[in-house]
């Protein structure tokens, strides 16, 4: 109980009658968190809603928006005082003496009306979604994972049924295997190969994201900066295909081969960009849990339909994404290796000859 | 309402009626209609009345008082800081100085900045927010008044095709409503004198957009200062409780207007 009462603070509600002007809905006054909300109180993940948003001053088409637009926020006003000492309750005093919060005060904005005084004790907080990064270099991941990746990183570098090669060049695929996935990626035909359902999710999935205004050109990069040497771009990719690390970090680095862009109808969007897009989603998914390696194969987890939005929320914790990649090699039972002598007779250990003469002897 | 906290300050309370003003916030990016400046609804629903915001108020007095001033060939702060352009073409009229030179040393601070106030310097008075609803609307609540609420439409088509040239809309408001002006320290009695008068002068001037076209006609209809008293505290339960008293001024009002313009 002590603990309890320790952690409890002032809380003072008030409703804005004009909207506040200020450059943010949350800042500090005098060391106390004044946070503009729609609705004085937490929600699930605890905490405050985002306000409603006008903009003050004359919104011109065409024309920039600051200094001469200014945001304002309205809803409900919650000020969360430190403790519930003499000190805060000073500080409380002066609060409610305020009339005003923001700028523009002389012009009849950022009035309040105070409605009441809360105790509480501050409720836990949710750790918000981290949002994803395009990692710089490829990590560490099993086997299976690192040829997934190369599919990814090269599966618009050769002809389709759909599109040709999207370097003009068809880069010459060593892997007989990558070579039939990314071929085929585009039928509806699976062929028995586990990499093609693969690349068509992640390829769809970041041209979905990606995608949003067309624009229509007729080569398949900035023809007007410049002439590309494509064959030497596509060789430059051949060259490298054997190491996925420095595939990925071609691509990435690389400001010629940034210029491609993703296709002709979306000109704006870069070849670069969904490529990375694409090997990154697909390592996303791997340290979320949904996808998993089993008998050199990745394969998708099912998760049941009750569970899958508790299970979407969460991040793995890194200990767990370690255990993912390096699993422990506790409980296998390996195969028993057989040596055999050159006329096909099986040579026992010396242990196991031990045990047979004394099971004799015991039944003698 | 024992530990309450009592603020006491004078106000001018101002009735002003009008046929139609337009004093909006701007159109939005990409629309035709320049609105006021929206506050919402009442219970976030839009059915039961948006509410607007009268904005240009201030600006309406600041003007009313520099025009006055020109009258009785009194010198005060214009609304700029500018005295010319980039170009070296002289901006600033005759009669003025620019907003805040008068407050550097060694010179006489004028009336206007004494009021008003500038960068340099806190303003003596705030205009209380006049936040406006459709007389059409069922729920108010208080503070809020009760005004018509309309879009003026204007359509200019071409002779032969009868295509749009422009296609707009204003966003207009008539009736009554009511102006408070609070003064954030007392006031002096020539102080006051002028701000009653630039208000008494402020109909000859328009009140927003389109003032040429026969928007923005004013009438003042009534002028009280008031003296207030206003207490706020909590009770039990822990809900705010505000007390207002008030006390009309009539006699400083006369004082007030007796004592401006200053007699040579």
């Amino acid at each position: 109980m002590a603990t309890s009462s320790m952690n409890k603070c002032f809380r003072l509600i008030g409703r804005t009658i004009s909207p506040i002007v200020h450059t943010t809905h949350q800042f500090f006054i005098k060391g106390c968190k004044v946070t503009i909300t729609r609705e004085p109180e937490e929600n699930e993940k605890g905490y405050l809603p985002y306000p409603r948003k006008t903009h003050y001053g004359k919104l011109v088409k065409r024309e920039q928006k600051a200094p001469t637009v200014k945001n304002c926020y309205q809803g409900f006003v919650v000020v969360d005082l430190p403790g519930t000492n003499n000190q805060a309750q000073k500080k409380l005093d002066w609060f409610l003496q305020l009339e005003t919060l923001g700028g523009h005060i002389n012009e009849g904005m950022g009035k309040i009306a105070w409605i009441e005084r809360k105790e509480i004790t501050p409720s836990k907080k949710i750790p918000k979604e981290k949002k994803m990064v395009i990692q710089k270099g490829l990590g560490y991941y099993p086997k299976p994972m690192l040829t997934a990746i190369k599919a990814l990183l090269l599966h618009d570098f050769v002809h389709t049924e759909k599109h040709d090669s999207k370097v003009y060049h068809e880069v010459k695929i060593s892997s007989p295997f990558i070579r039939e996935a990314c071929k085929n990626h585009h039928n509806g035909e699976y062929l028995n190969n586990w990499l093609i359902p693969i690349i068509k999710k992640y390829d769809g999935l970041a041209s979905f994201l990606n995608r949003r205004i067309p624009r229509r050109e007729e080569r398949r990069y900035d023809y007007e900066n410049g002439i590309i040497d494509c064959k030497a771009v596509a060789e430059e990719i051949e060259r490298r295909q054997e190491n996925v690390y420095e595939l990925y970090n071609y691509i990435y680095y690389n400001k010629t081969f940034s210029r491609f862009y993703e296709t002709i109808d979306y000109a704006n969007n870069k070849l670069r960009k969904h490529l990375l897009l694409a090997v990154n989603l697909l390592i996303n998914d791997f340290k979320k849990g949904k996808i998993e390696v089993e008998d050199n194969k990745i394969v998708k987890v099912s998760i049941p339909t009750t569970e899958k939005e508790e299970e979407t929320k969460k991040f793995l914790s890194g200990s767990k994404v370690l255990k993912r990649i390096y699993p422990s090699k506790k409980g296998l039972v390996r195969p028993k290796i057989e040596q055999t002598n050159f006329q096909g007779l099986t040579v026992q250990s010396e242990t196991a000859r031990k045990k047979d003469r004394e099971k004799r002897l015991a039944m003698e | 309402m024992n530990d309450s906290i009592t603020r006491k300050f004078k106000r001018l309370v101002v009735k002003i009626e009008t046929p139609i003003t337009k004093t909006g916030n701007g159109p939005a990016v990409g629309g035709k209609v320049n609105n006021l400046l929206l506050l919402g609804s009442e219970n976030g629903n839009g059915k039961e009345g948006k509410k607007y915001l009268v904005k240009g108020l201030r600006g309406w007095i600041n003007h009313a008082m520099m025009a006055l001033a020109k009258g009785e060939g009194i010198e005060v702060c214009h609304s700029s800081e500018k005295i010319e352009t980039q170009k070296g073409e002289r901006i600033l009229p005759e009669g003025f100085h620019p907003a805040g030179k008068c407050s550097e040393e060694g010179k006489e601070e004028c009336i206007k900045h004494k009021l008003m106030g500038s960068f340099r310097k806190p303003s003596k008075i705030r205009f209380e927010p006049v936040i406006i609803i459709s007389s059409q609307a069922k729920i108010t609540s208080e503070g809020i008044q009760q005004v018509h609420i309309a879009t003026e439409n204007r359509n200019a088509l071409t002779y032969h095709t009868k295509e749009a040239i422009q296609d707009f809309g204003e966003r207009y408001f008539s009736g009554e409503f009511t102006l408070i002006i609070e003064f954030l320290e007392e006031p002096s009695k020539g102080e006051l004198g002028f701000l009653l008068k630039a208000i008494l002068y402020a109909p000859e001037l328009g009140l927003g957009a389109a003032s040429n076209n026969g928007a923005g006609k004013t009438k003042i209809l009534e002028v009280v200062l008031q003296q207030v008293e206003r207490s706020r505290g909590f009770t039990k339960e822990g809900k705010v409780l505000e007390e207002e008293r008030t006390r009309n001024l009539w006699k400083e009002m006369q004082e007030g207007l007796a004592a401006w313009p200053p007699v040579a």
